[in-house]
């Protein structure tokens, strides 16, 4: 029988939400022998190409809390406030192919994923704008979201230094 | 003693606070008081575009018109043409409708020009499409909604 510890830290969620992160540390992994049960359906992922594995990942968990009272446009600002030791388990489902990932072209997917994005909030405006669909929130991810999405872009071209 | 007079953005600001501390608490929907609530934020992003909605969008026309004359001497004809037309051009009227339909017509000829530069490997054409980017940056940045009153 598995025993595990979880400490369990105050998550604060939010569309803006700013972290001071500067104590994070890795967890500590550690492998568990033997083949995990879990309810992940009926079929068997092992013909599908796919190798599960268990960890015991553990370490110490920061808990936040906000410096200031919590607006209500949701751009708030956590900081670390307290830390406790942690246990949990977790499990990895990966190709048995072995292939690799190349971070570097992976990236790019990013910038490719906040394209795509504002072309759903352009979407948004547009159902809102014509009057087919006047639900507040189309409204505002017209606004806000593709603001954030097209700012997005344009912070990762810089990064990238492909802006000419 | 000056008198502040009832303008526009005055009054969505008025709106907003309305709806957040008087209608949305006297909603019981939990659907509809969220909403009352979302539509007061979007007031408060309109009323504080309002006072400057004119000067931005002939500012930023300007802008572009200047890239556009810039650009218009590394490209080919057809589009160097239509470029220097372009910079050359005015905004038609002060409505934020005809300023926007004119910053759509410039902002598709920055796109086609932007396309064009990136073809070209000289060093010209390098800081051209770099000028382009900045504005970009620039406009994005004045166009940022704001939320704060």
């Amino acid at each position: 029988m598995l025993k595990f510890l979880c400490a369990i830290t105050g998550v604060l969620l939010a569309a803006a939400l700013t972290i001071d992160t500067a104590e994070a540390k890795s967890p500590e992994v550690a492998p568990i022998e033997g083949v995990p049960t879990l309810m992940t359906g009926t079929y068997d992922v092992a013909k599908l190409g796919y190798t599960t594995n268990e960890y015991f990942v553990s370490g110490v968990a920061n808990s936040y809390s906000a410096p200031q009272p919590l607006a209500s446009d949701g751009r708030w600002t956590a900081r670390v406030s307290g830390t406790a030791p942690y246990r949990t388990r977790i499990v990895v489902m990966r190709p048995t192919s072995g292939m690799t990932v190349d971070r570097v072209a992976l990236d790019w997917w990013l910038l490719f994923t906040a394209v795509k994005a504002c072309v759903i909030w352009t979407t948004a405006a547009s159902g809102f704008a014509s009057g087919k669909n006047r639900e507040m929130t189309m409204a505002l991810s017209g606004i806000r979201a593709n603001h954030f999405h097209r700012d997005l872009i344009l912070k990762i071209m810089r990064a990238k230094g492909a802006m000419g | 003693m000056t008198s502040k007079s009832l303008s526009i953005d005055n009054a969505l600001h008025g709106l907003d606070e309305f709806l957040r501390d008087k209608i949305a608490p006297a909603i019981a929907d939990p659907y509809v008081a969220p909403m009352a609530r979302l539509s007061g934020l979007l007031l408060r992003i309109c009323a504080n575009s309002v006072d400057d909605a004119t000067e931005l969008r002939v500012d930023e026309n300007a802008a572009i018109r200047e890239v556009l004359g810039q650009a218009a001497a590394l490209v080919s004809e057809p589009l160097a043409a239509q470029l220097q037309g372009a910079a050359a051009s005015a905004d038609p009227g002060l409505k934020i409708s005809v300023l926007d339909e004119e910053n759509q017509r410039l902002r598709i000829l920055l796109v086609t020009a932007q396309c064009e530069l990136e073809k070209d490997t000289s060093a010209a054409a390098k800081a051209r499409d770099r000028t382009i980017w900045r504005l970009l940056e620039s406009i994005e940045a004045k166009r940022a909604p704001r939320e704060r009153p």
